[in-house]
């Protein structure tokens, strides 16, 4: 029975558990369907992350990469693959006939996959596929060609081997995840599509962008991810510059190569050319001393020959006489040999009679000669006979002269020697006897021997008249024959002097022949010799020139920079990054708005639920009465407001959670194109933690309300509740106001004060709803112009351009008349300062930030400095102004002393304002305090240029191409683009926020309708009895309704400042590393706010006239129900 | 206005009553006032047709204290409602003062509640929020002609409690402040439905008194609806009713004063 009643009381009271379960699904719905968005777009971007292998760092090098850069970091601490990619910018012709910059890319292999969404992947070098979100913008469709036009230099289009690219497919890629096509310098600057082609289209040797994954199971786009990122950079910064190293190592070395190898070239030609030259000269210098010696041959041959025919001539006159001589010689030895002729015969017969002499004499001469043998040998007996007495007489005598040498006084001592000298004489002569015999015969002999030697003499003469005659004989003969050969000789030589004269002629001819021919090859010599020494000079000049070039080009390899070397990881990929941003934007968002959103609902069930026990009080009274137990009671009401808060639960939970990412996944795909559908993530513990509160909030307000009346007795439960006192209200007492007031709204206005708590949730709900909507708008407002107001508040200057070098006076000047000659531009629209990173601390905070240092004086027409509508002077020395996003995110405030560092340098500063700022965050200061602080002078190395108001964009554009094609520029961007690519980011919020509108349009509805429907319930009678009383429909609306505009009006003044805390909250939590939020309202934004309350309630209440005019007049008086 | 009803007439109504001759009954009273003429009133609940008035008709004249009197089902408070305004009529004809009611829009019938009706209910239903003073205020704002609230609240005898809200006043004083809020609209016809019921006798009492006063002193029509029988001698004319028909109507020559009735 008691159930029956249950579901009875269901049917007649619909509106009312509508309304819970309404209000339930509602907030539950908002509440976790917005905290379910985060995980559901992560989640999607993870999946596709994943699929396509994306990579965790990217490693550029100025020197570009190789497979040896590849494998370095393929074998690198913590890499699990790497991957060398070729990215080329070009122009090319689109279908329509626009220019457009387009970026070649290598057809990835394993990392950065690309999934396809329209036909197929390049099968050859000819084929390409395109961009899916861009290809139609660029002006290209599937099967048309990309061709490498000519408005590509020379060296761009020798990077391709292909030039034209037919297109067989679309693709995604995950270096892309959003709209952002990137900046180029090519074109216009800025790209607008890219393709993919196959390797061996490209004809580079290197890679230019090196991407790498690393090891480790963390999952994509949480927090250990990007911790993991973070910890590996200082490694993959040094692979950056092993990469590097190794890769200009290698340049290094193959210049070096080349280089030498030139070198030897020049060295073998600076030799051939010496060896040449020396060849030539000696060839010269030999032809010459030739010319000179044959010169000098001829000179003293001509000499010799006419010293040889004076001589000839001589001769021949000498022999000629000879003959002369001869003749008469001749004649006179014919006469001399008939005289020796006749001596000879004489002489032969005196020879003979000589001859007979000498036998006679021989004859004698042997008979004395044998007389001497004999008288030689009586001698020999002679001697033998003395010889022993001789030799005694001797030896005595040898003593006695030994002792008279010792004495030689001794006179008997010299007699005894004269005595024996004596004997020895004696003895001697018997021998000379025999020898005067033999002596005698001897001179005997010797007249014969004498004899015959006459004879022979006289024969010897004859003999030597002979042969004298003889010899003058053939002396006359030879001579004779001499004399005749001599003349013959000489009749000989003469005719030889003759041939000799005649050849020595001829000589001289020849000479003469041969010394012109000396005089022409001398002449031809020097031509030669001129012609040699002029080729010679080139030859040197050219060699000189070659020498300086390769003494330039070693220079150059000596110097070859270290080269710059990034490690950027996928966080500084701009896709990933503004997804990472998006995505917490919106969870910041789902932070606090939806459980706002989820207490105001909650609020309205419980003040539904208080109410309808309180409605219900003498039916639980005459339930008790009945005897009913309290828990069957309890029972009964908690299962009606546990069902419709369950229901409603449930059925928000899992429309929140579907709806809201398919929404702003939707929004979303605006931005990102890689995944049409979302993942829809089902936070289990999310959901019954939220059913848990629903129920709680709606059961334990039903059981409060029930614990009550259960103190009461049920007999005065059944009695109508003592209907509050009416009370004077505060205004009264202001009489002369009171009085004024019409009868009727004094009756609204104690109406509305009578009941405090009806008062207060009706305030609280509907000025909730207020701040929900005002919230929303603002974030709309603030996140979606962040943009706006930074360019035309703040960053005045229309382009930034940042240099390579440091931009000296000549440097700005050679600029600027670049800059002129197209541009309408002056000095005044260019700013040339200083921007670079210096290191902040103050209090143990440290951040990195971008310290701009400048003149103070006119730069407020570049950047306006200003904190609200306060102006804020440029700092001067020692100062520094900083900017919100620092104030906000480090404590930093005015007054403050910070530290600042740049490198090993240190200064402090004193902060002397807070800039207003959203997009990028600096410090400014004067270059004094630049240079005083840091001791140095600041680089120069960007410009601000600013045009008048009003400039046409193209005209901007073209500047900051002009300023890109400066030899010194690094890079020009327009603030057009950026505030475009911030504005298209933040614009696709505005889903996030309509949603945000519309829920809490919806909530508010829900809690007007709600607590109109309460009031119109609890008062009830009163409205039938003013029926009753005669009140036209509209009065008896406007009646009730006064009211509810009332409430509303005060709501929504409540609601206002609600929602700009609100607001600030939201947007304090929303931390974006490069953009800083200031809670904002749009101009129209408050008023929009209150006025749609205001409709709702409008709304509500033309809803609830029906309801009104239903109200039964006879029935509600009969009693107290 | 008094108005004498001799007993001929009453014994008239009496004969033709009984005898089922209400055409001739009808055309009794003095002046046609009120004319209630064979209203019939169904109530369509779910398929179920509930005749809450079968065919009821009677007259009251104008200045008269008509007493509606009849057991609880009997018809009484549709008859009242339709009367008032409040709800219309399957068949049959109502007029006031010779308008006829039962043709009236819904819109029209609000303007008649508003300019010609008084209603005095059996929980007053005043607006807890507003004094006695305003609720009577309530009413006359609303009104062409109204009378002057305060004087109407002393004449009801509440001058002095004319700035208490209901809360601080005493059921019969709210009855009383209803009563007031209810003339001082100056109607055409005053209408009470039980306005004894959540009374003590005495205050019961008195605001019966207060009610024959308005009529006999102040000239109003007023009509009692009650279950009350022992009220009945009070009023000038007394309709029975019972199962939706007017079984009787009665006419007092000399209706007594409320003082001199028991119950």
């Amino acid at each position: 029975m008691l159930r029956k009643s249950t579901f009875r009381e269901i049917r007649t009271s619909l509106a009312r558990y509508l309304a819970i379960f309404a209000i339930v699904a509602l907030g539950v719905g908002f509440f976790s369907g917005l905290k379910d968005c985060k995980e559901s777009m992560v989640s999607t971007a993870r999946r596709y992350l994943d699929d396509t292998n994306f990579f965790d760092y990217q490693i550029l090098s100025s020197y570009g990469a190789d497979d040896d850069s590849v494998a370095l970091a393929e074998s690198w601490d913590g890499v699990s693959g790497a991957e060398g990619s070729i990215q080329i910018d070009v122009m090319a012709r689109s279908g329509d006939g626009d220019s457009r910059a387009l970026k070649a890319i290598s057809l990835p292999e394993g990392i950065n996959k690309l999934r396809i969404t329209e036909g197929r992947l390049p099968e050859n070098p000819e084929e390409c596929v395109v961009d899916a979100y861009s290809i139609t913008d660029a002006g290209f469709r599937v099967g048309d060609s990309i061709e490498i036009t000519d408005e590509n230099d020379k060296d761009k289009r020798k990077q391709f081997k292909v030039k034209e690219f037919k297109i067989v497919g679309l693709v995604n890629t995950p270096i892309y995840l959003d709209y952002q096509r990137g900046s180029t310098d090519i074109g216009n600057g800025s790209l607008d599509t890219f393709f993919f082609i196959e390797k061996e289209a490209f004809d580079v040797d290197y890679y230019t962008n090196l991407y790498v994954t690393l090891k480790g199971d963390e999952v994509s786009l949480t927090e250990e991810h990007e911790d993991m990122l973070k910890d590996q950079e200082d490694n993959m910064e040094a692979l950056a510059e092993a990469v590097t190293d190794g890769r200009r190592d290698t340049a290094q070395k193959d210049a070096q190569d080349e280089l030498d190898e030139k070198k030897q070239e020049y060295e073998d030609a600076l030799e051939e050319y010496n060896r040449e030259k020396a060849d030539a000269e000696k060839e010269i210098s030999d032809a010459e001393d030739q010319i000179e010696s044959g010169k000098r041959t001829i000179a003293s041959k001509r000499e010799e020959v006419n010293t040889t025919i004076s001589d000839l001539g001589s001769n021949k006159k000498e022999l000629t006489d000879t003959v002369t001589d001869l003749e008469e010689t001749i004649s006179e030895l014919e006469s001399n040999k008939k005289k020796l002729e006749k001596g000879m015969a004489e002489a032969k017969a005196g020879k003979k009679q000589l001859e007979d002499g000498i036998s006679q004499a021989k004859a004698g001469k042997k008979q004395l000669e044998d007389g001497i043998s004999q008288a030689k040998a009586g001698k020999k007996q002679v001697e033998d006979a003395i010889a022993a007495p001789r030799a005694a007489l001797q030896a005595q005598l040898d003593q006695v002269q030994a002792a008279l040498e010792a004495d030689p006084g001794n006179t008997a001592l010299i007699e005894q020697a004269e005595t024996l000298k004596a004997q020895i004489a004696g003895l001697d002569a018997q021998v000379t006897a025999v020898d005067e015999q033999i002596a005698d015969l001897e001179t005997q002999l010797a007249g014969v021997n004498g004899q015959i030697k006459g004879l022979e003499t006289e024969l010897t003469g004859v003999n030597g008249t002979i042969k004298e005659l003889d010899k003058n004989l053939g002396k006359v003969n030879d001579g004779l024959a001499q004399a005749k050969d001599g003349k013959a000789q000489a009749e000989d030589g003469i005719g030889k002097i003759d041939d000799g004269l005649k050849q020595a002629e001829d000589g001289l001819a020849e000479l003469d022949d041969r010394e012109a021919d000396l005089i022409s090859s001398e002449r031809t010599l020097d031509e030669k010799k001129r012609e040699a020494e002029s080729e010679f000079e080139r030859a040197e000049k050219e060699l000189d020139d070659a020498k300086d070039k390769l003494d330039e080009a070693q220079e150059k390899i000596d110097d070859m920079e270290e080269g710059n070397s990034y490690a950027l990881s996928r966080t500084e990929n701009v896709g990933y990054a503004s997804f990472d941003s998006n995505s917490s934007i919106v969870s910041n968002i789902a932070k606090i708005f939806p459980l706002f959103f989820f207490l105001i609902a909650a609020l309205v069930c419980m003040t539904t639920m208080t109410r309808m026990v309180d409605e219900q009080r003498t039916q639980i009274g005459v339930l008790k009465a009945l005897g009913y137990s309290n828990s069957q009671i309890v029972g009964k009401y908690m299962f009606y407001s546990g069902s419709a808060a369950f229901l409603g639960a449930l059925v928000g939970f899992f429309a929140g959670c579907k709806v809201f990412p398919m929404v702003i996944w939707n929004a979303y795909t605006m931005m990102y194109d890689f995944s049409h559908t979302v993942d829809y993530i089902i936070n289990y513990k999310l959901g019954l933690a939220v059913l848990a509160v629903a129920m709680l909030c709606s059961m334990g307000a039903t059981w409060v309300s029930i614990a009550a009346d259960f103190k009461v007795p049920p007999a005065e439960l059944i009695r109508p509740k003592t209907p509050t006192a009416g009370k004077r209200i505060l205004l009264e007492r202001i009489t002369p106001l009171w009085n004024r007031i019409s009868f009727l709204y004094k009756v609204s206005i104690r109406n509305i004060f009578r009941d405090k708590k009806r008062f207060l949730m009706m305030v609280i709900g509907v000025s909730g709803c207020t701040a929900l909507l005002i919230a929303g708008i603002g974030i709309r407002a603030t996140i979606s112009k962040v943009a706006d107001y930074q360019f035309d508040e703040i960053s005045l200057y229309d382009v930034t351009v940042m240099f390579s070098k440091n931009m000296t006076e000549k440097r700005q000047k050679s600029f600027m008349k670049e800059m002129k000659e197209d541009n309408d531009i002056s000095e005044e629209n260019v700013r040339f300062l200083h921007r670079g990173e210096v290191t902040m601390t103050m209090g143990g905070k440290t951040t990195d930030i971008t310290c701009v240092a400048t003149e103070a004086e006119g730069f407020s027409d570049f950047v306006d400095l200003h904190h609200g509508n306060e102006h804020i002077d440029y700092p001067g020395p020692g100062e520094i102004v900083i900017v919100r996003k620092t104030n906000h995110d480090y404590g930093i405030d005015v007054g403050d002393e910070v530290k600042l560092r740049d490198g090993y340098r240190e200064m402090n500063a004193k902060v002397v304002g807070v800039a207003d700022n959203y997009v990028y965050d600096s410090i400014y200061m004067t270059t004094d305090t630049y240079r005083q602080g840091f001791g140095k002078d600041p680089d120069i190395k960007a410009a601000y240029i600013n045009f008048e108001d009003g400039t046409e964009e193209t005209a901007i554009r073209n500047a900051s191409a002009d300023a890109a094609g400066y030899e010194y520029t690094a890079a020009a961007q327009t603030n057009i683009d950026v505030r475009e690519n911030v504005s298209r980011m933040m614009k696709s919020l505005n889903a996030i926020v309509y949603v945000v509108i519309l829920s809490a349009a919806l909530l508010a509805f829900i809690v007007l309708y709600n607590l109109t429907n309460i009031n119109i319930t609890e008062r009830i009678r009163e409205i039938a009895t003013i029926k009753v009383l005669g009140f036209y429909q509209i009065e008896v609306s406007q009646y009730v309704f006064r009211e509810n505009i009332f409430l509303t009006a005060v709501a929504a003044i409540v609601g206002i400042p609600m929602g700009d805390w609100l607001l600030k909250f939201v947007i304090d939590n929303i931390v974006l590393s490069m953009i800083y939020f200031e809670p904002r309202h749009g101009p129209y934004d408050i008023p929009i706010a209150v006025a749609l309350t205001f409709v709702f309630a409008f709304l509500v209440n033309i809803a609830m006239q029906k309801r009104l005019r239903n109200v039964s007049m006879t029935e509600s008086l009969k009693s107290v129900e | 206005m008094q108005k004498d009803y001799d007993r001929e007439l009453a014994e008239k109504y009496r004969t033709l009553n009984e005898a089922g001759r209400l055409d001739e009954l009808m055309e009794q009273a003095e002046d046609d006032y009120v004319v209630f003429d064979h209203v019939r009133k169904v109530y369509h609940v779910g398929e179920v047709d509930i005749e809450a008035l079968a065919d009821a008709t009677f007259r009251v004249a104008k200045g008269e204290l008509a007493i509606v009197v009849g057991e609880s089902g009997a018809g009484k408070t549709t008859l009242l409602n339709i009367l008032g305004g409040m709800d219309t009529l399957t068949s049959g004809k109502v007029l006031l003062d010779g308008r006829e009611i039962s043709s009236l829009s819904m819109r029209e019938l609000t303007k008649y509640r508003r300019y010609d009706i008084g209603f005095v209910f059996q929980f007053y239903n005043l607006v807890q929020n507003l004094t006695a003073l305003e609720n009577v205020s309530l009413a006359t704002q609303i009104c062409s002609e109204p009378l002057d609230p305060a004087e109407t609240l002393r004449a009801v005898g509440l001058g002095d409690r004319m700035y208490n809200f209901p809360g601080q006043l005493s059921g019969g004083e709210q009855q009383r402040v209803a009563i007031a809020r209810a003339l001082a609209k100056n109607p055409k016809l005053l209408l009470c439905d039980e306005p004894t019921g959540a009374l003590d006798y005495n205050t019961g009492k008195q605001i019966l008194q207060l009610l024959q006063d308005q009529a006999h002193k102040s000239g109003a029509t007023v009509i009692i609806i009650t279950h009350n029988k022992a009220i009945t001698p009070m009023g000038d004319r007394v309709i029975s009713v019972r199962s939706g028909r007017v079984q009787d109507v009665k006419v007092n020559k000399n209706p007594v004063p409320v003082s001199e009735i028991e119950w």
